[in-house]
C-alpha cells in the first residue's frame, strides 16, 4: 500500500496539450475516482501514473519515491483496463499468474496465490476456463483477479464497467467497493460516469478539458459545487441552471426576467451582477406562490417523480417530488426552492458566490 | 404498391435458385470437376502419347510404379529440401518483415508500397530476375558478392548442385515474402493495444511480449500462410523451368518437375497424372497437420 502524489502534471501528444498541470494527493488506502466527460485526459494521468504514458512536465510519486523514470513494471501497481485485456490464449489460472510468472515465482505459490484470489472473487469453478469462454461479467473479475493476485500497491481502474449491462454494473460496484474495503488497497479509478463516482469513492476529482475542476468527497461536490460545470456535472437530473442579476433588498433574490428567485443570504457584495443560480430538481417544491410554471413533460421512476416544467419562453426545469402528485401535462404549477437550497454563481468565471 | 413489387420475397422459389445458379454451376463442373476426374481417371490407365491407341486400365499400378522408383523418392526428398527451406524463410523473413512495418518509423508508409512489388511479379518473370541476378559471367550477385569479398571470382551459381537448389530456395522466397508479410501485417493490426499495456504492466520484456501475446495472436494467420506456401512450395515449377530445368544432374528435380517431364517430355500420360495426384495428397496430409498444429490455439484467441 502507498499514498500517491501528482504534482503539476502537463501531458503533451506533439503540439496538443492535454494535461494542464494536474495535482492530487491521494492518501495511503484511499479510494479517489476520476471522474469528467470523455475526452477530458482521466485515461492519459492513468497511465501517467502507471507509467504506459511519459509524463511530460511534473511530478508522480507512489510512496516516498518518484516514478516519473521508473518502468510500470517496477511501480507495484495492477490494472484493469476498459476491455479486460485477457490474454485470449491463456487459461483464467494462467491469467491470473501471468505477472507473477513473469516475475519469476515458484510455480507452487503462483498456484497457492491464484487460488485465494479466485476464492475472493468466486471465481474457482473458472479457472480452467480461457476468456472467450466466460460472460463478460466474469472476465471482468478474472480482470479484477489478475490485479489483486498480485498484491500491488495501488490498483487502477479505467472504466471497468462500461461494457457491462447495467444490471451488472451496479452489481461490480458494489463489489468493487466491498473489496477495497476488505484490501484497503490505495485505489485509482477513472468514470465517465457520475454516478459510479458518486457511489464508490473517498473522494473525487472532477476533470474537465485537462485541469482538475474540484477535489472533494461526493457529498461534498454534491452540496457545494465549486463552479457551474461541477454543479452541471454531479448529480442526475442535472441541476437547472437560470441566468440572471442578484437584486438587494430584505431578501436578496435572483431576477431572471421569468421569475425571483429568492436567495437568502447572499453577499451583499455581490447584488448588480450577472449570475447563474442553480437548483437541484429535488430541492424545488410545489408552492402557493413562487415560480410559475406549466407541466411539460411528467416522469414517474417510482421512488420519485420527475416533472419538467416550462418557466415561461422554453426554459425548462426539472422538479423531482417524492410525493406522488396528480401532475398533468398543461397544468400550471407553482414551483419553490426549499430555503438554503439554492447555489449562486458568477455568470462570467461560473464560480461559486 | 408500386414499392412493394421490389420487397423481398419470403416464399422461397427452389427452382428460381436452381435456374440462376446453374450457368456458374455448369461452368464450375466443366472447367474444375470435369479435368480433377479425367486426371483421376488417366492416372488409372497405361496411356503414354508414343502409343496413343494403347489405352489400358492398370488400376494402381502407376501409383506402385511410383513409390517403388528412386527417382520418385530422390524427387521427394528434394521437394522436402526446397520446401522445408523455402517455407521456413518466407515465413520466418515475412514475419519479421511484418513486424518492422507494424512499427512507426518514418519511411514505413515507402517501404509497405515497395515490399508489395516482389508479390506482384509472375513466377516465371521472378525466374528470369534471377535468372540475370544468378548469371554466371555479368550476374549482379556476383558482382555484389565479389565487392564485399565473399567470392574471389565469378561463380555460375546454377551449374553446381550445391548452390542450385539454395539459389532456387532464395528466388522461391524473394518472391513469397510480401504475401506472408501482408497476411501477418493484417493479423498484427488486431491486436489490442490493451494486451500490449497489460502485459508490460505485468512485467512482460519485449521478447516476453512478442511470445505471449503476438505469437499467440498470429496462430491462425500462421496456419493461412503455412498452408497456403506449402502448396505453392509443393507445385512449384515455373522458377525451375526458367533457372535449372531440374538440373544439374537431378539435383533440382522436385515432384512438379517429375510431374511435367513424366507427361511432356516423356508423353507418359497415365504416369504423370499419378504424380500429379501424388503431390496433391501429400499436400492434404500436411494441411491437415498444420490445421491440427495450429488450430487449436488459434481457436482460443478469437
Ligand atoms: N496517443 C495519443 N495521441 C494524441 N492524442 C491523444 C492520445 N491519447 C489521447 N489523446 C487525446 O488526449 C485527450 C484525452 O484523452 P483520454 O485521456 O483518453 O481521455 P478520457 O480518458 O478522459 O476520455 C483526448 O483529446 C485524446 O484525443
Ligand atoms: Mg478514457
Amino acid at each position: 500500500m502507498a499514498a500517491v502524489t501528482i504534482r503539476k502534471a502537463h501531458k503533451t501528444y506533439g503540439a496538443t496539450p492535454v494535461l494542464h498541470g494536474v495535482s492530487i494527493d491521494i492518501e495511503d488506502g484511499e479510494f479517489v475516482v476520476l471522474v469528467g466527460p470523455s475526452g477530458c485526459g482521466k485515461s492519459t494521468l492513468l497511465r501517467m501514473i502507471a507509467g504506459l504514458e511519459h509524463i511530460t512536465t511534473g511530478e508522480i510519486a507512489i510512496g516516498d519515491k518518484v516514478v516519473n523514470t521508473v518502468p510500470p513494471k517496477e511501480r507495484d501497481i495492477a490494472m484493469v483496463f476498459q476491455n479486460y485485456a485477457l490474454y485470449p490464449h491463456m487459461t483464467v489460472a494462467q491469467n491470473m499468474g501471468f505477472a507473477l510468472r513473469m516475475s519469476g515465482r515458484p510455480k507452487a505459490e503462483i498456484d497457492a496465490r491464484v487460488r485465494r484470489a479466485a476464492s475472493i472473487l468466486a471465481l474457482e469453478p473458472y479457472l480452467a476456463r480461457y476468456p472467450k469462454q466466460l460472460s463478460g461479467g466474469q472476465r471482468q473479475r478474472v480482470a479484477m483477479g489478475r490485479a489483486i493476485v498480485r498484491d500491488p500497491s495501488v490498483f487502477l481502474f479505467d472504466e471497468p464497467l462500461s461494457n457491462l449491462d447495467a444490471k451488472l454494473r451496479v452489481q461490480m460496484r458494489t463489489e468493487i467497493k466491498e473489496l477495497h474495503q476488505r484490501l484497503g488497497t490505495t485505489t485509482i479509478y477513472v468514470t465517465h460516469d457520475q454516478i459510479e463516482a458518486m457511489t464508490m469513492a473517498d473522494r473525487i476529482v472532477v476533470m474537465h478539458d485537462g485541469v482538475i475542476e474540484q477535489i472533494g468527497a461526493p457529498l461534498e461536490l454534491y452540496d457545494t459545487p465549486a463552479n457551474t460545470f461541477v454543479a452541471s456535472f454531479i448529480g442526475s437530473p442535472a441541476m437547472n441552471m437560470l441566468k440572471g442579476t442578484l437584486k438587494g433588498g430584505d431578501i436578496p433574490f435572483v431576477d431572471t426576467g421569468k421569475a425571483q428567485i429568492p436567495v437568502p443570504g447572499a453577499a451583499a457584495a455581490a447584488v448588480g451582477r450577472a449570475v447563474t443560480v442553480g437548483i437541484r430538481p429535488e430541492s424545488l417544491e410545489l408552492a402557493e406562490n413562487g415560480i410559475a410554471a406549466t407541466v411539460v413533460v411528467v416522469e414517474p421512476t417510482g421512488a420519485e417523480i420527475l416533472v419538467v416544467a416550462d418557466i415561461g419562453g422554453g426554459t425548462y426545469v426539472t422538479a423531482a417530488f417524492h410525493q406522488r402528485y396528480a401532475l398533468r401535462p398543461g397544468a400550471p404549477i407553482h414551483l419553490a426552492p426549499a430555503p438554503g437550497q439554492v447555489h449562486l454563481f458568477d455568470d462570467e468565471t461560473g464560480i461559486r458566490l | 404498391m408500386a414499392r412493394k413489387r421490389w420487397a423481398a420475397q419470403t416464399e422461397p422459389q427452389p427452382f428460381l435458385a436452381f435456374v440462376l445458379n446453374t450457368p456458374a454451376v455448369g461452368l464450375l463442373l466443366l472447367l474444375v470437376v470435369y479435368p480433377i476426374v479425367y486426371s483421376f481417371w488417366l492416372s488409372l490407365h497405361a496411356y503414354n502419347l508414343r502409343k496413343p491407341r494403347q489405352f489400358e486400365f492398370i488400376g494402381l499400378d502407376n501409383y506402385a510404379d511410383i513409390l517403388s522408383s528412386g527417382q520418385f523418392w530422390h524427387a521427394a526428398r528434394v521437394t522436402a529440401v526446397f520446401s522445408v527451406g523455402s517455407i521456413g524463410l518466407t515465413v520466418v523473413l515475412g514475419t519479421l518483415l511484418a513486424l518492422l512495418l507494424n512499427e512507426k518509423w518514418p519511411g514505413r508508409g515507402v517501404l509497405r508500397a515497395v515490399a508489395l512489388i516482389p508479390w506482384a511479379i509472375p513466377p516465371v518473370v521472378n525466374g528470369l530476375v534471377w535468372q540475370w541476378m544468378l548469371e554466371g559471367r555479368h550476374g549482379l550477385l556476383n558482382y555484389i558478392f565479389q565487392s564485399i569479398g565473399l567470392i574471389d571470382s565469378y561463380q555460375a551459381w546454377l551449374s553446381y548442385p550445391e548452390t542450385a537448389l539454395p539459389a532456387l530456395v532464395i528466388a522461391q522466397v524473394w518472391n513469397h515474402v510480401p504475401f506472408v508479410a501482408i497476411v501477418i501485417l493484417a493479423a498484427l493490426q488486431t491486436v489490442p493495444d490493451e494486451l500490449y499495456d497489460s502485459a508490460l504492466v505485468d512485467g512482460a520484456n519485449i521478447f516476453r511480449r512478442f511470445f505471449f501475446v503476438t505469437l499467440p495472436w498470429l496462430s491462425h494467420a500462421l496456419l493461412l500462410v503455412l498452408i497456403t506456401q506449402t502448396m505453392v512450395a509443393l507445385r512449384t515449377f515455373d522458377i525451375i523451368y526458367v533457372l535449372t530445368g531440374g538440373g544439374p544432374g537431378d539435383s533440382t528435380t522436385v515432384l512438379a518437375w517429375l510431374t511435367y517431364i513424366t507427361t511432356f517430355s516423356y508423353t507418359d500420360f497415365g504416369k504423370g497424372n499419378a504424380y500429379a495426384y501424388t503431390i496433391a495428397v501429400l499436400t492434404m496430409i500436411l494441411s491437415v497437420f498444420y490445421i491440427r498444429l495450429l488450430w487449436k490455439r488459434g481457436e482460443m484467441a478469437k
